[in-house]
C-alpha cells in the first residue's frame, strides 16, 4: 500500500570524470590511466544527479554518501554522509546545490582535507518516511580520493607550483649513484600514473593490513610504505639481495622503472626479486607520488651503515698496516638513496615538518619491522633525533666518523686516525624542472667545521645518540710524510694505472713499506674479492717526493667484476724509522659502454614509432644470458628481451614499435643485465607531439 | 640581503626549539624567510589555529606572532548547540540547549553564555531532571507487569505474541532501566520478507528462508556480468525494497557531453546511444581547436574540441571567379560569416553548395557550373523517411540528396545518395522503434521494469519484469528477462503463475550429512530443507536447499576433517610448534603450524613461517619437508653472508 514513487527517485549520476572534464584537470588528476573519478581531497569538485521528478529543496531530503571499506563507520571516516548545506564550510565535507533545472541537481562537493585516502563507494540517499533509500552500488561511481599538495589545510601542502609539479606529477625522474668523485645518473620511470598503479598502491596497504583510519595521515602512510616496499617480514613488494647471485629473478639493475616491479606484485601477490637500494626508492617514489605526498629519491655519498650505531665506523688495520677484513664488520656504503617525503608533523613539536626522511631499504630493525622513517630532516641538521621515527640511525648515515684502529698482536687496539670529513660527503637529488643534480647536503648537515656542526652533534649527544669513542684529541701528531694516491679513469676491460705519491716533509731519511690492496666491491662497501696485493719499500730523501706506479691489468679484475663495476682501493704505509702508520682509501667506478637508443617515425601520440635498441659487447669475453629491459611511460609499456649470447664486439639490434599515448617530454629508459655485466644503461630524450587536430 | 628579524617572543607560545639553540646561526633573519610558531594547549592563534606561518616583511614579522586564550564549543550530552563553530575567541557569546528531561545549568532549556580570559562564564552542561525509565507501549506483546515507571537498575521482561520477535530475535525479551535510558528498549516485531529467488549469473547473501524487518541482502554478479538494480535491498515492513537486481552485460550509453566553454552543442537530447553523434560549434570570435564531432563510443565520449578566442579579425580575399558563373558581391570587404551567392549562366548548372562563407580568411569551396547532361529523375522515396530538402523536378550529374528518417526511426546506411549518370546511388532504410503491446505483456504476465521516456528505438534493450505472483518460467534464462527492439519487433519473455508448476521429489542425498527436518513426500515450490554435516565436518555451500520450480538448488557439501599422522611428520622431521595442535582432527580450512626438528632446517628460502603453517584441505594435510642439517661448511657459509647482508 506504499507508494514509493512519490518520493525522489535516482534514475542518474554523473561525476564528470573524463580526463578532459574540469573534476579531473583542477585536481591535477588527468594524468591518471584510470577512467573512475579520482579527486585530491579537501578541494570542490561537480557531480550531477538526476532523479525521477524535479528536486524541492523545501521538501525533499538527500544526500551523497561515501563509503571504503568492509565495516564501514562514521566515527572512523570509513562512512561519509556528506549533507546538503547553503555554504561549505572550509576543512569539512559538504556539497552544495549550484544548479538544480528540471529534474537535474548539479552540487559542488567539498572533501575534508583529512580524509582517507583510498578508492571509496558513493551513494545517493533518499529520506522517505519508511526509511532511507539508497542507490544500487555501481562501480562506475567508484571515486578516488588522493592526497593534496594544492591545498593549504592538507598535510602534505606544499606552496610551490613548480615543486608540486616535479615531486608530485613527475613520472620520470633521474637515480644519482656512483661514486662521489664519479657521480654517474641513470633515468628512473616511477610511471604513477600507468594504468592499474594506483590500485596496486592502495593494494599495498592492504596487504600490510593498514587501519583505514590511519590512511588519511601521511606520517603513517609513508611509515608503512617503508615497511612494504622492502619484502622483509611483511610480504612485501621487493626481495632485497646483494650477494650478486640472482637466480629466480631479475638483477636489481636490470630494472628501468617501477611500473613493472608494482605490476608484477600485484598479480602474483607475492614479492618480487630483486631489489638494491636504488630499486627500492625508486618503487617507494611511485607508491608516494601516487597517492598524492610530495616526494623525491635523494643518494648520499659515503653513506655510514653503523651496525651498532654509535656514530663511528672502525676500520681495523694489522699491525703491519694492512686492512683486515675479519674484524671490520662496519660499512661505508659508497652511495646509498633513499626519500624524502613531504608532510606536516603535528606528532612533533613545530618546526619538523617539510621534507622527512623514509627509507624502505631493509637495513635495520626500527620497532619490529624493517623500515625506517619518516625523519624530520630539520630534527637531523639539528641532532634533535628524540623525534620519532629513526632520526639518530639517519644521523648516523650522514654523520659517523671513520676511525682507523690498529688491533696489535697483544690484543689492544690503537686508535691510528679520525676521519670526520668522510661520511654524507655530499647528498644530492635530481633538480626541480632538469635532469641536472642538486646539492642538498646543507639540509642535513651544517658546513664542515663550522661551530653549528659541533653543536648539532652536541645535541644529538644529549638527546640519546650513542658515541663510544671521544675523537677529540686523538688526532695524531702529523707524520713527517705525507702519502696520497690516484686511480686513473679506468674503463671497463682495458689496463690502468694507479700512483702513490709520498712526500717527505723532514731533513730525515725514510724507509717506507707499503701496500696495495684492490678489492672489487659492492656498492655497499663490502668486499667480494681481493684481486690485486702487492707491496712495496721506497726510501725516501729528506724533502723529497716519490711517486710509484702499479699497473692493474684488465684480467686481473675482469673475472670478479660485480654488476656495478665499484673497485675500492686501499694503500697503507708504514714507516719503517718512526712506526708511523698511513691509511687511504678510494673507490672508482669503472667506465661501463652504453646502450643506443634511436627511434624512426613520427615521434607523435597515436602513431606508430619504431624504436630501435643497439649494444655492442666491448670484452673479450663472450657475453651470456643477456636481458634487455626497454621502458617509457607514456611511449610504451615496459618490455623484455633475451638474448642467449653476444660474442666479443658483436652489436645486437632490437626493434619494437610503439605507438605513445602521452604528449610532452618523455624518455625511453633501456638497461642491459647479463652474467658478466650488469649496470649498463641507455635513455633517450623525446619531445612526442600532441595529435594533430583535424 | 638586509637582516631584518630579530628572534620573536610569541607570549604563550614557541617557535621550533632549534632556533633557540642555533639562534646566532639563524637570527637576524633577512626578508621573506619564514618560520612557524605554535601555542601552548588552551591557546590559539588569532585565527583559532595552533600553529601558524610568519614571514619576515621590512616591518619585522608578519603577523604579529601572538597566542590567545581559546573557549573551546563544549560537548554536550543530552544538549545542543546550535552554532557549528568549536572555536570560541574572547568574548564571543555561544548559546546551548538541553533536550527534553535536560536543564542547563542554570536550571533552563536554554542559555547563553560568553568566553572569558579565564574560559566560560558558566561552565554549559545538561543534567537530568530526574532518574527513572518509562516502559513504551508493546503493539505486539505484554509485560510481566502492570507497571510502567522504573528506577535505574530495575528490570523489566516481556513477551511477544506469536509471530512477533524481540530485537534480538527472540520470543521473550528482558531490559535494564540504566542513567540513560532502556539498555535495550523493549519492542515486538514481525517476520517480514519472503526468500529470495536466485539469480541467473550471479548470487546473493545471506541466504534465509524468511528475513525480517532491516535484514539486508547483497548481490553479487559473476565477472563480465554487471548488477542492474540496488545490490544492497533491504527488508521494510512493507516487503523487499528495492526489488532484486539482475546481472547483464554492460549498457552502451553515454553521460551528458562534456561542453567545453564557449561552445554551443547540436542536438539536446536526454539520452545518448553507441555510435550517436553530436556536433559542437564555437560561439562567434571564438576557433575550434579539435574535433568538430564528439562520438559517444561503449559509454564514453570521445576528446571534445576546445574553443578560443580569436585573435583578431581575419579579412577574405574578393571571391573566386567560376566559369560560366558568377558571383553577387554585395561588399568590399568580407570578414568570417560573411557569405556571397553564385548562379550559373544559361544551359549549366550549379553543382555544390550555392553560397560560399567566408570563414577566417578562406572561402569555402566555391560551386562549379556544369553543363546540364544526363539529368537524374526525383530520387526514390524510402519507407518512414523523406528527403530532406525537398524534391526538384530533375538533378544533375554529381548532386545529391539528403534523407531524413521520421522521429523516432534509427537511419541505416549513408543518409546522402548521389546522382551519378542518371541514376541514384542506394537510399538508406529507417529502422522502425518498438511500440509496447500493453495486451501482449498482460497476456504474457509481465510489466515494463522502468518508464522509458519517449519511443524505444531499434537496438534498445527493454528490461521487463514479471507481475506480482508470477515467476520467469524456469526454462528461460533470467537474461531474456530484457528484449532487445528488432525494427519493430519485440519478443516478449513469458512468466508463469508462481503456484502452477512443479512440487519436487525427496532432497538429494549427500555424502557425511543429513537432512535435518522431516522427511516427506513431496516438497511445494519454494520450500526448503535444512542439511547438517556429521560431526567434525565442514559444511561448504548454503545449509538450506531450496525447491524451486520442481528443481532442488545445489544441497551443501559436507568436507571431511584431516587426521595428524605422526608418521608422516617424523618422515618430514617435523614436531608441531603449537600444543594445541596436538589434537586428533583437524577440521577443513583450519591451520596447523609445524616446526622442523632439531638439526633439521627447511630448505625453502622464502619467509619459513608461511611454509610451515599448512591448511587442512578436504581432508589432505601437505606435510611440509624438513632437511636434517649436515655439516657442510658451503651452507653455513651462504647463511652468515646472508645474515650480515641484512644487517646492513
Amino acid at each position: 500500500g506504499v507508494n514509493l514513487k512519490d518520493y525522489l527517485n535516482v534514475t542518474a549520476v554523473h561525476l564528470f570524470k573524463e580526463r578532459w572534464d574540469s573534476n579531473k584537470i583542477d585536481h591535477h588528476t588527468d594524468k591518471y590511466d584510470n577512467n573512475k573519478l579520482i579527486v585530491r581531497r579537501g578541494q570542490t569538485f561537480y557531480i550531477q544527479i538526476d532523479f525521477n521528478r524535479p528536486y524541492d529543496p523545501r521538501k525533499d531530503l538527500f544526500r551523497v554518501e561515501y563509503v571504503i571499506g568492509r565495516y564501514p563507520q562514521e566515527n572512523k571516516g570509513t562512512y561519509i554522509p556528506v549533507p546538503v548545506v547553503k555554504e561549505l564550510q572550509s576543512g569539512k565535507w559538504g556539497a552544495k546545490v549550484i544548479m538544480n533545472e528540471d529534474r537535474s541537481v548539479r552540487l559542488s562537493v567539498q572533501s575534508s582535507p583529512e580524509c582517507i585516502v583510498g578508492k571509496f563507494r558513493m551513494y545517493v540517499a533518499v529520506w522517505t518516511p519508511y526509511g532511507i533509500l539508497r542507490t544500487r552500488r555501481d562501480p562506475e561511481t567508484d571515486t578516488y580520493i588522493l592526497f593534496n599538495p594544492w591545498c593549504e589545510e592538507d598535510a602534505v601542502y606544499l606552496d610551490d607550483e613548480k615543486e608540486r609539479e616535479e615531486y608530485v606529477l613527475n613520472d620520470i625522474g633521474v637515480i644519482f649513484y656512483g661514486d662521489f668523485k664519479d657521480i654517474k645518473s641513470r633515468s628512473w620511470s616511477y610511471g604513477q600514473f600507468e594504468d592499474g598503479i594506483l590500485d596496486t598502491c592502495l593494494y599495498v596497504m592492504d596487504k600490510a593490513e593498514m587501519d583505514l583510519s590511519g590512511r588519511g595521515n601521511p606520517i603513517k602512510v609513508s611509515r608503512v610504505g617503508s615497511a612494504m616496499v622492502n619484502a622483509k617480514d611483511d610480504e612485501g613488494v621487493l626481495v632485497g639481495s646483494w650477494d650478486n647471485v640472482y637466480a629466480y629473478g631479475i638483477p636489481p639493475s636490470a630494472w628501468t622503472g617501477s611500473v613493472d616491479i608494482l605490476l608484477e606484485y600485484r598479480s602474483s601477490e607475492t614479492p618480487v626479486r630483486y631489489g638494491q637500494c636504488w630499486v627500492f626508492a625508486g618503487v617507494f617514489n611511485t607508491f608516494l607520488r601516487c597517492l598524492g605526498i610530495p616526494a623525491r629519491v635523494i643518494t648520499n655519498y659515503f653513506s655510514a651503515h653503523d651496525n651498532d650505531a654509535n656514530l663511528q665506523m672502525d676500520i681495523f688495520l694489522e699491525e703491519d698496516g694492512n686492512v683486515s677484513s675479519k674484524l671490520t664488520k662496519d660499512s661505508v656504503w659508497n652511495y646509498h638513496c633513499w626519500n624524502e617525503a613531504w608532510m606536516t608533523r603535528p606528532d612533533l613539536p613545530v618546526g619538523f615538518g617539510g621534507w622527512q626522511a623514509v627509507d624502505s631499504t631493509p637495513q635495520e630493525n626500527s620497532d619490529g619491522m624493517y623500515r625506517c622513517g619518516p625523519a624530520s630532516v630539520q630534527a637531523v641538521k639539528h641532532g634533535h633525533v628524540c623525534f620519532q621515527f629513526d632520526a639518530p640511525f639517519v644521523f648516523a648515515e650522514v654523520n659517523s666518523d671513520l676511525v682507523y684502529i690498529t688491533a696489535k698482536q697483544d690484543g689492544t687496539h690503537v686508535v691510528e686516525a679520525v676521519d670526520a670529513t668522510h661520511i654524507g660527503k655530499l647528498i644530492v637529488t635530481k633538480q626541480i624542472g632538469g635532469d641536472g643534480m642538486q646539492d642538498i647536503t646543507d639540509t642535513y648537515k651544517f658546513q664542515e667545521g663550522q661551530e653549528e656542526e659541533r653543536l648539532a652533534l652536541e645535541t644529538a649527544l644529549m638527546y640519546g645518540a650513542k658515541k663510544t669513542l671521544n675523537t677529540e684529541g686523538v688526532v695524531k701528531s702529523r707524520s713527517d710524510v705525507t702519502m696520497n694516491f690516484d686511480v686513473e679513469n679506468a674503463v671497463l676491460g682495458k689496463d690502468f694505472k694507479v700512483t702513490i705519491t709520498f712526500q717527505n716533509n723532514s731533513s730525515n731519511l725514510y724507509t717506507i713499506l707499503a701496500y696495495l690492496s684492490g678489492n672489487i666491491t659492492f656498492y655497499t662497501g663490502v668486499s667480494k674479492k681481493e684481486f690485486k696485493k702487492e707491496s712495496f719499500e721506497e726510501t725516501l730523501d729528506p724533502f723529497s717526493s716519490k711517486k710509484k706506479e702499479v699497473l692493474v691489468r684488465a684480467g686481473e679484475y675482469m673475472s670478479h667484476l660485480l654488476e656495478q663495476g665499484f673497485l675500492h682501493f686501499f694503500v697503507t704505509a708504514r714507516i719503517n724509522e718512526s712506526r708511523d702508520v698511513l691509511a687511504k682509501q678510494k673507490s672508482i667506478i669503472l667506465t661501463i659502454p652504453k646502450i643506443t637508443i634511436k627511434v624512426r617515425g613520427a615521434a607523435m601520440v597515436g602513431s606508430d614509432m619504431v624504436v630501435t635498441v643497439e649494444f655492442t659487447n666491448p670484452l673479450k669475453e663472450t657475453l651470456q644470458n643477456v636481458w634487455i629491459h626497454l621502458d617509457g611511460p607514456g611511449v610504451m609499456r615496459p618490455k623484455r628481451k633475451v638474448f642467449r649470447e653476444i660474442r666479443p664486439n658483436t652489436t645486437v639490434q632490437w626493434e619494437e614499435v610503439c605507438r605513445p599515448w602521452v604528449s610532452g617530454h618523455r624518455k625511453l629508459i633501456a638497461s642491459m643485465t647479463s652474467d658478466s655485466l650488469r649496470h649498463v644503461y641507455g635513455e633517450l630524450d623525446l619531445q612526442i607531439q600532441r595529435r594533430p587536430t583535424m | 640581503e638586509e637582516k631584518q628579524c630579530d628572534f620573536p617572543t610569541v607570549e604563550n607560545g614557541r617557535i621550533a626549539q632549534y632556533y633557540y639553540t642555533f639562534k646566532s646561526f639563524y637570527f637576524p633573519m633577512s626578508v621573506d624567510k619564514k618560520l612557524s610558531f605554535f601555542c601552548l594547549a588552551g591557546y590559539a592563534t588569532e585565527s583559532g589555529k595552533q600553529e601558524e606561518q610568519i614571514r619576515c616583511t621590512a616591518e619585522g614579522w608578519s603577523p604579529n606572532p601572538r597566542c590567545y586564550k581559546k573557549c573551546l564549543k563544549p560537548d554536550l550530552r543530552n544538549g545542543y548547540v546550535s552554532n557549528d563553530k568549536v572555536l570560541y575567541k574572547l568574548q564571543e557569546r555561544m548559546s546551548y540547549g538541553c533536550s527534553s528531561g535536560y536543564k542547563t545549568t542554570g536550571g533552563k532549556d536554554e542559555e547563553v553564555v560568553h568566553c572569558l580570559s579565564a574560559g566560560w562564564s558558566s561552565q554549559p552542561s545538561c543534567r537530568k531532571e530526574q532518574e527513572t525509565c518509562l516502559a513504551p507501549e508493546l503493539e505486539h506483546g505484554n509485560y510481566s507487569t502492570t507497571q510502567r515507571t522504573f528506577k535505574v537498575k530495575d528490570i523489566v521482561a516481556y513477551t511477544c505474541t506469536a509471530g512477533y520477535y524481540t530485537t534480538t530475535g527472540k520470543q521473550t525479551g528482558e531490559a535494564e532501566c540504566q542513567a540513560n535510558g532502556w539498555s535495550l528498549t523493549p519492542q515486538c516485531n514481525k517476520l517480514m520478507c519472503s526468500s529470495l529467488r536466485l539469480i541467473e549469473n550471479g548470487y546473493f547473501h545471506p541466504v534465509k528462508q524468511t528475513y525480517e524487518e532491516g535484514d539486508v541482502v547483497q548481490f553479487f554478479c559473476h565477472e563480465n556480468y554487471y548488477l542492474s538494480g540496488s545490490d544492497l535491498i533491504q527488508c521494510y515492513n512493507f516487503g523487499w525494497y528495492p526489488e532484486s537486481p539482475i546481472c547483464e552485460g554492460r549498457r552502451n550509453r553515454c553521460p551528458p557531453p562534456p561542453v567545453p566553454l564557449n561552445s554551443k552543442i547540436q542536438p539536446h537530447s536526454t539520452t545518448y546511444r553507441h555510435g550517436e553523434r553530436v556536433h559542437i560549434e564555437c560561439e562567434l570570435n571564438f576557433v575550434i581547436q579539435g574535433s568538430e564531432e564528439l562520438l559517444c563510443e561503449n559509454g564514453k565520449w570521445t576528446e571534445p574540441p576546445k574553443c578560443i578566442e580569436e585573435k583578431e579579425k581575419v579579412a577574405c580575399e574578393q571571391p573566386p571567379s567560376v566559369e560560366n558563373g558568377v558571383a553577387h558581391p554585395h561588399s568590399e570587404i568580407y570578414y568570417s560569416g560573411d557569405k556571397v551567392t553564385y548562379r550559373c549562366g544559361g544551359g549549366y548548372s550549379l553543382r555544390g553548395s550555392s553560397t560560399i562563407t567566408c570563414n577566417r580568411g578562406r572561402w569555402t569551396l566555391p560551386p562549379e557550373c556544369v553543363e546540364n547532361i544526363e539529368n537524374c529523375k526525383p530520387p526514390p522515396d524510402i519507407a518512414n523517411g523523406v528527403v530532406v530538402d525537398g524534391l526538384l523536378a530533375s538533378y544533375t550529374t554529381g548532386s545529391s540528396v539528403e534523407y531524413r528518417c521520421n522521429e523516432y526511426y534509427l537511419l541505416k546506411g549513408s543518409e546522402t545518395s548521389r546522382c551519378e549518370q542518371g541514376a541514384w546511388s542506394s537510399p538508406p532504410v529507417c529502422l522502425e522503434p518498438c511500440t509496447i503491446d500493453v495486451d501482449h505483456m498482460n497476456r504474457n504476465n509481465i510489466q515494463l521494469k522502468w518508464k522509458y521516456e519517449g519511443k524505444i528505438l531499434h537496438g534498445d534493450l527493454i528490461d521487463f519484469v514479471c507481475k506480482q505472483g508470477y515467476n520467469l518460467s524456469p526454462s528461460i534464462p533470467l537474461s531474456e528477462i530484457s528484449a532487445q527492439c528488432n525494427r519493430g519487433d519485440v519478443r516478449y519473455p513469458m512468466c508463469i503463475r508462481k503456484e502452477s508448476k512443479g512440487m519436487c521429489a525427496s532432497p538429494p542425498v549427500i555424502r557425511n550429512g543429513d537432512i535435518v527436518s522431516s522427511a516427506a513426500r513431496t516438497y511445494e515450490n519454494g520450500s526448503s530443507v535444512e542439511y547438517r554435516c556429521f560431526d567434525n565436518h565442514f559444511l561448504q555451500g548454503s545449509q538450506n536447499v531450496y525447491c524451486v520450480d520442481g528443481v532442488w538448488t545445489t544441497p551443501p557439501s559436507c568436507l571431511e576433517p584431516c587426521t595428524l599422522s605422526f608418521v608422516e611428520m617424523d618422515k618430514n622431521y617435523l614436531q608441531l610448534k603449537w600444543n594445541f595442535d596436538n589434537r586428533p582432527l583437524i577440521l577443513h580450512g583450519e591451520y596447523i603450524e609445524f616446526m622442523c626438528k632439531r638439526d633439521a632446517y627447511i630448505s625453502e628460502t622464502s619467509i619459513a613461517g608461511s611454509v610451515l603453517r599448512v591448511q587442512c584441505d578436504r581432508g589432505r594435510l601437505k606435510y611440509p619437508k624438513c632437511t636434517p642439517r649436515d655439516r657442510r661448511l658451503s651452507f653455513q657459509e651462504a647463511l652468515r653472508t646472508r645474515r650480515q647482508m641484512e644487517k646492513r
